[in-house]
């Protein structure tokens, strides 16, 4: 996983400079840019856009850990399988992966770091079919410190190859946390579900989340170069332009010109991620959902339809302890039930959607 | 899709989250939902608004909703910003509003299937006939069905959404809520007790006195009645009436309507009942009332109306009324 040689970051880097019209600069000036500034998803390149054979890439985030990613994930891609779909279910929570547990496969041989250590060129070796049919994974186990910290052009190559696994769904199991692989992930899936427990941690995570996956697709977005200084402001919580929510972001970009705040409406429009809310008890965990769905309307001007929830289920610890997937363990579950409904629902209503990157 | 960024441009119904066709059910059912998720205690605030942001929020929902949910304001505004008006209400008075809105509700074409009439009385000069409400449970503050549940989380979107099953089917998963409601009446209507906001109920009675924008002036829409003043003086006052009472006659009910500031148009507004009707309950006029089964309907409506427990007042007021009748 050395693949951050200083040639290769550079050469990238290059590229992007050239591609963002800035001129080129000095190799040194080149090497203080820092992860945050490369765009990965300029790098994904043409040749391997047609090449692609999924059709969905799903992505399960939510940034509190122990809110019920892997699950929800696992699960989901079960119901897929189940569903006659070709599923491919891989893990990202690079150092925290329990995907693998999830689905009942104990010690994969192969995993992800073959991939990322450069052992292997492409996905397809890392995959490991589970004992449910159609349904395989690419866990993130036996993963070293190095796999945990990989850098900007494994990532890339990720995206680059995801699409050209031989599978209709792949399902992506993001780690806990904001932080920029885990944020990028989420912005590549062509479905982007949240995860909430109804607790304010976990509220505060997922706002934190929405957060920073906003201002990250506004900053990785083509059009908006000639207001990037002001989204940068934004994107420092105590910064003294007085920039403290997306409304203030937009009224400022709206002042530099109306064309350039119709831009960054457009790109808004374009993230639009799904709710799921995991564990409720009650009603009135249930409604919480609704109301993350309008403050999340009014503060950040997202859609976030809200696809399903799932009630709080002692089978889920029980499978778990087991080492065992829930929908097969305990398929009188209403939890089954549910997650097939969100499953059904998805697809119904976003069976075709593509991100366009 | 209308963004928060772009103030001057939503409309009332964008403060709401709901179509300009929403029936004033759904109008209602998003209110308590907007004012659930930004109350101060909203769990889903939390790190991201504090007071002051949420402060001019609940203003604009108040304002959107006393606007929208009468008739007349709500026609009015939806001429003055060229929304045409896909909820026009044929007829006059309330009688033909409310059933199309009721019709829409239920899911039927604009013809009304069954209606509860309550038969004239003899002398019913000049006065529409009335149609039963259908039971608002404001109890709970919010008879909100599960389709109107489903309808709104599913956007703001028109008619062709697709609303998640999740929601759309009673039987499903869910919390099997079937506690601490008296919905019969709820579900001849078809809904089902499962869609209600239980948590939400919970959570009003631990609230404090509700904001003091919701001036009585402003409260005109169908579903919440001539609101009695909300004086915690005259609360109590009510209170030690009701501990006391032995009779439970017409006359107790018109002291606490009195009490509370509701005149009888009001709660004829607010109650569907004829004034006729209300002022012969209150006199006891026996010869003018209808039969014991639309009386018992009247007198919970009215309880419920005033915020006084209806029991023992109906068994009371019946068994007199029966008296009364089999005298004769």
């Amino acid at each position: 996983m050395d693949g951050n040689s200083p040639e290769e970051v550079f050469t990238i880097e290059n590229d992007l400079l050239l591609e963002k019209d800035t001129g080129l600069i000095s190799k040194e000036s080149a090497r203080e840019l820092s992860e945050a500034d490369l765009n990965p998803f300029a790098h994904i390149t043409e040749s391997s856009k047609q090449n692609r054979r999924v059709k969905q890439i799903w992505a399960i985030g939510g940034g509190k850990g122990g809110v019920g990613k892997s699950l929800v994930s696992s699960s989901l891609a079960i119901s897929l399988a189940r569903a006659g779909h070709k599923v491919t279910a891989i893990d990202l929570d690079l150092g925290g992966a329990n995907l693998h547990t999830t689905l009942g496969v104990d010690l994969p041989k192969q995993t992800l770091s073959d991939f990322l250590s450069g052992r292997v060129q492409t996905l397809d070796p890392c995959v490991v079919e589970t004992a449910i049919p159609r349904l395989s994974i690419i866990s993130g186990a036996q993963d070293s410190v190095a796999v945990a910290n990989s850098g900007f052009t494994d990532k890339v190559r990720m995206m680059q190859k995801i699409p050209q696994l031989d599978t209709d769904y792949v399902i992506l199991d993001l780690g806990a946390g904001t932080n920029l692989h885990t944020i990028d992930f989420f912005l590549y899936a062509d479905i982007s579900l949240l995860t909430l427990i109804p607790e304010p941690t976990s509220i505060e995570n997922a706002y934190r989340f929405v957060k920073t996956a906003y201002f990250r697709k506004l900053k990785l977005s083509s059009g908006l170069n000639d207001v990037m200084h002001l989204i940068d402001l934004a994107m420092d919580s105590k910064n003294n332009a007085g920039i403290k929510s997306p409304s203030d972001l937009f009224r400022a970009v709206n002042n530099v010109s109306p064309e350039a705040g119709m831009r960054m409406k457009r790109e808004i429009e374009r993230f639009q991620p799904k709710l799921v809310m995991n564990q409720t008890r009650t009603q009135a965990d249930v409604d919480i959902g609704l109301n993350v769905k309008s403050v999340c309307k009014r503060y950040f001007g997202i859609d976030l339809d809200y696809v399903g929830y799932l009630d709080y289920d002692s089978a889920v610890w029980q499978a778990v302890r087991r080492k065992r997937p829930l929908m097969l363990e305990f398929p009188n579950s209403k939890l089954v039930t549910s997650v097939d409904r969100i499953t059904q629902y998805v697809l119904k209503r976003y069976g075709t959607t593509r991100n366009t990157l | 899709m209308s963004l928060p960024l772009e103030q001057d441009t939503q409309t009332l119904y964008d403060v709401l989250e709901v179509s300009p066709d929403a029936s004033p059910n759904e109008i209602r059912a998003a209110y308590l939902r907007a004012k659930s998720a930004f109350n101060k205690d909203s769990l889903a605030l939390y790190s991201l608004m504090d007071d002051s942001d949420t402060e001019e929020l609940i203003r604009q929902i108040e304002d959107a909703f006393s606007v929208l949910s009468s008739i007349e304001k709500r026609r009015d505004y939806d001429r003055c910003h060229g929304l045409l008006s896909m909820h026009a209400e044929p007829g006059s008075g309330f009688g033909g509003g409310r059933v199309t809105s009721i019709a829409r509700d239920l899911g039927h074409s604009d013809k009304v299937i069954s209606i509860d009439r309550v038969p004239p009385m003899e002398d019913t000069s000049g006065e529409p006939d009335l149609l039963v409400a259908p039971r608002t449970d404001f109890s709970s503050e919010s008879g909100s069905s599960l389709e109107s549940f489903q309808r709104r989380q599913a956007g703001t979107g028109l008619s062709s959404q697709i609303n998640s099953p999740m929601f759309s089917n009673p039987t499903g998963p869910g919390p099997s809520s079937t506690s601490g409601y008296s919905n019969g009446p709820n579900k001849s209507l078809g809904q089902s007790a499962q869609g209600t906001f239980q948590g939400n109920s919970n959570q009003t009675q631990n609230r404090p006195s509700p904001p003091t924008s919701l001036l009585r002036s402003q409260i005109r829409p169908a579903m919440n009645v001539g609101l009695p003043t909300f004086d915690p003086l005259v609360d109590d006052t009510i209170r030690q009436l009701v501990e006391h009472e032995k009779d439970w006659k017409g006359g107790l009910i018109r002291q606490i309507r009195e009490l509370r500031k509701v005149s009888i148009e009001e709660l004829s507004e607010g109650t569907k009942i004829s004034k006729s009707y209300l002022l012969a309950i209150e006199e006891e006029n026996m010869g003018k009332l209808p039969a014991p089964v639309y009386l018992r309907g009247f007198l919970v409506q009215i309880a419920r109306t005033l915020k006084i427990p209806h029991e023992p007042l109906v068994s009371e007021y019946i068994t007199r009324y029966q008296t009364s009748r089999a005298g004769k």
